[in-house]
């Protein structure tokens, strides 16, 4: 059982970069032969308005994340090489191989003496890197940037309408350091079974040859997908609670991953949760931002309630490819978590 | 509360967007399943739970890992659906 405790890492700040380009369903609908019907339901059910991607796919998700990580490190006064460790989360890297987090951590200016390595996960992503970044931390590491993010852009098959309207482009930025003076609990799960029900089938060494075309996109199975979600969270939620020794009233935030509005309005029904507590609109406006989707919600919803001089206590919750799940209670006060920045595109 | 007129209402208000003619007379046998997409039979739990909602006063969570399962879900035939409603009220 992976549960951990964590009593000394503390986040200080989350900035979240969004794609420069806004697409809404309507500006889809050629792209899509989406039908007025189609339209309607995707709005009505998923409560998909509008995505914000690369505007220029020569850039990734490393670039949304390196945007980030200037912002978050400039306000909070933190100078590159004070930084210990780069983690990148992401499903999308620059190469297969090496690693991009080294070169991430280059071009932010830190030194040799910083570690750096990429996780490759996705909708879980935020919460494992966060329990990984605070595992240094615990081993006396006293600042880790953890990196977070995907452009999705570069997987999707353009002609897949039923999975390509839902996708985001963001990098997210987290510093964390080692002022806590109160503990934190994950709980993080996997199940390898599903691990077709989302996947890129050319994307690694198991199929290198092959004849069909759409080898190299992403692979959804819906159906599976929302089966598996709907069958661990709410289970994953009675788990955190009670390692976390806390209840649901007594949570002030639940920052979920945004896969789609039912998912999200399901489980705010079922934990009898009032709206405010759960932000549920990242997907709508944004699209699906995978990694980066807990971060990204954090910076587009609760920018202003982050900030307050006041403790909060918050379930960050992940869920998807993998499959991968995992859920967190953290104590959070008076952050930098400002709003969504748009991608800037900067010619080197 | 009539269950299964309440269960027909709610796809027939939905198949009037639809059109759907493997819809348009529902009995016990019909399979639902295999006539519309996962974004329709979400539409369906959607509207079933708001009409449960309105006419119980209280939330009847459908959601299930069966719902969408090809082998067993419960939109495999009319009947097997309401009597998946009806186990899912009588469990909240």
């Amino acid at each position: 059982m992976a549960n951990l405790i964590f009593r000394k890492p503390a986040i200080k700040g989350i900035v979240t970069t969004v794609g420069d380009r806004i697409l809404t369903l309507e500006d889809q609908k050629q792209q899509f032969d989406f039908s007025d019907d189609d339209i309607a339901k995707l709005k009505k059910n998923l409560g998909i308005v509008s995505k914000y991607v690369l505007s220029d796919l020569r850039f990734t998700a490393s670039d949304l994340c390196v945007q980030s990580a200037r912002q978050l490190l400039e306000k909070l006064d933190v100078k590159p090489e004070e930084i210990d460790a780069v983690i990148f989360v992401t499903q999308t890297p620059d190469y297969r191989a090496p690693s991009t987090a080294p070169n991430i951590a280059s071009r932010l200016g830190c030194p040799p003496t910083t570690m750096a390595f990429d996780i490759s996960l996705g909708c879980s992503g935020f919460v494992y890197g966060l329990s990984i970044a605070f595992g240094l931390i615990e081993g006396n590491l006293s600042k880790v940037l953890l990196l977070t993010g995907d452009a999705a852009s570069h997987y999707i098959n353009p002609g897949d309408k039923t999975f390509a309207p839902l996708m985001g482009d963001a990098g997210s930025a987290i510093l964390i350091d080692d002022s806590s003076k109160t503990p934190s609990h994950f709980c993080l799960y996997s199940d390898g079974t599903g691990s077709k029900s989302l996947y890129i089938p050319g994307s690694g060494t198991r199929q290198k040859e092959s004849s069909d075309p759409d080898a190299g996109f992403m692979h959804m199975n819906g159906a599976e997908v929302f089966n598996f979600t709907i069958k661990v969270v709410p289970k994953m939620f009675d788990e955190i609670f009670a390692w976390a020794n806390t209840d649901k009233d007594s949570v002030d935030y639940y920052v979920l991953h945004q896969p789609n509005k039912y998912i999200l309005n399901n489980i705010k029904k079922r934990l009898g949760l009032p709206d405010s507590k759960i932000p549920s609109e990242t997907q709508s406006i944004y699209g699906n931002q995978n990694s980066a989707s807990i971060p990204g919600t954090v910076n587009g919803f609760l920018s202003h309630q982050f900030q307050e001089n006041q403790i909060k206590s918050v379930i960050f919750a992940g869920f998807g490819i993998g499959l991968s799940w995992g859920a967190c209670h953290v104590l959070i006060e008076n952050i930098y978590a400002p709003a969504p920045l748009l991608f800037k595109i900067e010619e080197n | 509360m009539n269950l299964k007129d309440l269960l027909i209402n709610v796809i027939s208000t939905l198949n009037e967007d639809w059109e759907n003619e493997a819809l348009a007379q529902i009995n016990d046998e019909t399979n639902v399943f295999i006539h519309i997409d996962s974004i329709s039979l979400l539409s369906i739990i959607i509207e079933t739970e708001s009409a449960l909602e309105n006419e119980l006063g209280r939330y009847v969570p459908l959601a299930d890992e069966k719902l969408m399962d090809s082998q067993n879900s419960p939109f495999l035939s009319f009947k097997d659906w309401v009597n998946f409603v009806a186990e899912k009220i009588g469990s909240q």
